[in-house]
């Protein structure tokens, strides 16, 4: 079994490992700029305007799955991202850190692997995107105390929630992703390699 | 709090001795404490403590101080008045003027819910501002056995957090410029943002190559076991810290 699981991280190479590193360090400075943004959203809206950007905080897991394809790529990356919050504080509590990770990560890596990691279109990215959100917004309910609001503002939260992360993790993912898979960046990952051998 | 020494020496503050995985421990207790505790009573009292630590052990000058109370007033007092609005309850307050919208129940929760908000942000930031982020790595490889990988990747993440955030804000410069004028209006700002995005995640993308090749030179993950240069040490004050955390988390658990 511990060998398995060294085996498991050992898959993943130098440059990924540095890459799943870069992205979670390039989502705390995005998560930075937003930061004022998103603490004026929850002083002012409560959980439904705080949802509307959700999203923003997903992308990139995900997009370390998109650019690397391998098994663990957004649970490392999601974990990382984790570690880095805790080590340089966080708004939301060390532990909110810590379940986040652990719910997105517990979606990403079983609906890629069902997919062989073959499988990355608008559809799925989509939908990946949308189903991140729900068991993070049930484990953040409980956290914050959501569950106190009445069952009405809850629902269009978690709507609000899901289109959020539909839009800005799974389309942007996409999106981004597609805008780096032509580049010399991603050469050495699964992505630079697919885009070469279409072009091919 | 600036403490000096007999010979003017700076000496640290006491949180600041203590090893990242007891205070860890505080961290996690402190947390999973206020979420799992919906008196108003008790919220408060954790918020007290976190305060009471960072003040005595947080070693934070009065510049920090008034940053995180501008931070938690303009925070917390638009939330307290938003969430006394919707969350349900039944005995009204001035029900002459306001009829069933205000009410005692629903203003108890408020509070008590901002607080618990409050006491994770404030935590959190005592752990991150008295904790060196190498000790974390440390610990983590040393004492918790989590493989090199992960850590050092942690590490280099946080190496790069300023380096990328200044070139954020040197790209908003640059894009700003270009302009002549700021972004007006929901659709600029928003391809303004996306252009952000993609030139951040470029320039991290850009470090990869550096990073990974210095590192594989240097042989990174190709031999035994790593030495570990630091030791870290576990103060009895830091186990005192865990213990007592982990009995008041437990205590505050079963009473409020």
């Amino acid at each position: 079994m511990r060998q398995a699981g060294k085996s498991f991280i050992q898959s993943i190479t130098i440059t990924e490992w540095v890459l799943m590193a870069l992205l979670a360090a390039s989502n705390s400075v995005l998560s930075s700029l937003i930061s004022p943004l998103s603490k004026l959203l929850t002083a002012w809206g409560g959980p439904i305007l705080t949802s509307t950007i959700t999203g923003v905080y997903m992308v990139y897991g995900l997009l370390a799955m998109y650019i690397i394809r391998k098994p663990g790529a957004a649970l490392f990356t999601y974990a990382i991202g984790a570690l880095l919050q805790i080590m340089i504080g966080v708004a939301y509590g060390a532990w909110s850190a810590i379940a986040a990770a652990a719910c997105y990560a517990v979606i990403v890596e079983p609906i890629f692997y069902l997919y062989r990691y073959k499988k990355f279109s608008w559809v799925t990215m989509l939908l990946v995107g949308t189903l991140m959100v729900p068991l993070w917004f049930v484990v953040a309910a409980f956290m914050f105390g959501y569950t106190k609001y009445a069952p009405v503002i809850l629902l269009i939260t978690l709507i609000v929630r899901c289109i959020s992360g539909m839009l800005l993790c799974g389309a942007l993912t996409k999106w981004l992703g597609d805008q780096l898979a032509g580049t010399r960046y991603v050469r050495p990952f699964a992505i630079g390699r697919d885009a070469r051998s279409k072009q091919a | 709090m600036a403490n000096t020494g007999k010979n003017g020496t700076r000496l640290r503050a006491w949180l600041h001795t203590i090893d990242p995985l007891t205070k860890g421990i505080w961290l996690l207790s402190t947390g999973l404490a206020v979420m799992m505790t919906m008196s108003l009573a008790g919220q408060a009292a954790w918020f007290g403590s976190v305060l009471l630590l960072g003040w005595t052990g947080g070693d934070w000058s009065s510049r920090q101080w008034k940053l995180l109370a501008i931070w938690l007033l303009s925070f917390g007092i638009p939330l307290i008045v938003f969430q006394w609005l919707v969350l349900p309850g039944e005995t009204p307050i001035l029900a002459s003027l306001t009829g069933k919208l205000l009410t005692e129940e629903a203003l108890r929760d408020s509070v008590s819910l901002t607080l618990r908000s409050m006491t994770l942000m404030a935590s959190s930031i005592v752990y991150a501002t008295t904790t060196e982020p190498r000790d974390v790595v440390a610990a983590l490889t040393g004492r918790l056995r989590v493989p090199d990988r992960i850590a050092y990747a942690a590490a280099i993440a946080l190496r790069f957090v300023p380096l990328l955030l200044a070139e954020a804000e040197q790209m908003r410069h640059a894009q700003r410029l270009r302009r002549m004028a700021p972004a007006r209006g929901i659709g600029e700002r928003l391809r303004s943002a996306r252009q952000l995005l993609l030139a951040v995640t470029q320039t991290a993308l850009r470090h990869v190559h550096v990073v990974s090749t210095s590192m594989e030179a240097k042989r990174f993950g190709q031999g035994g076991q790593r030495t570990q240069w630091r030791k870290l040490p576990i103060p009895p004050l830091g186990i005192g810290l865990a213990a007592v955390s982990i009995g008041t988390a437990a205590t505050s658990l079963y009473w409020l």
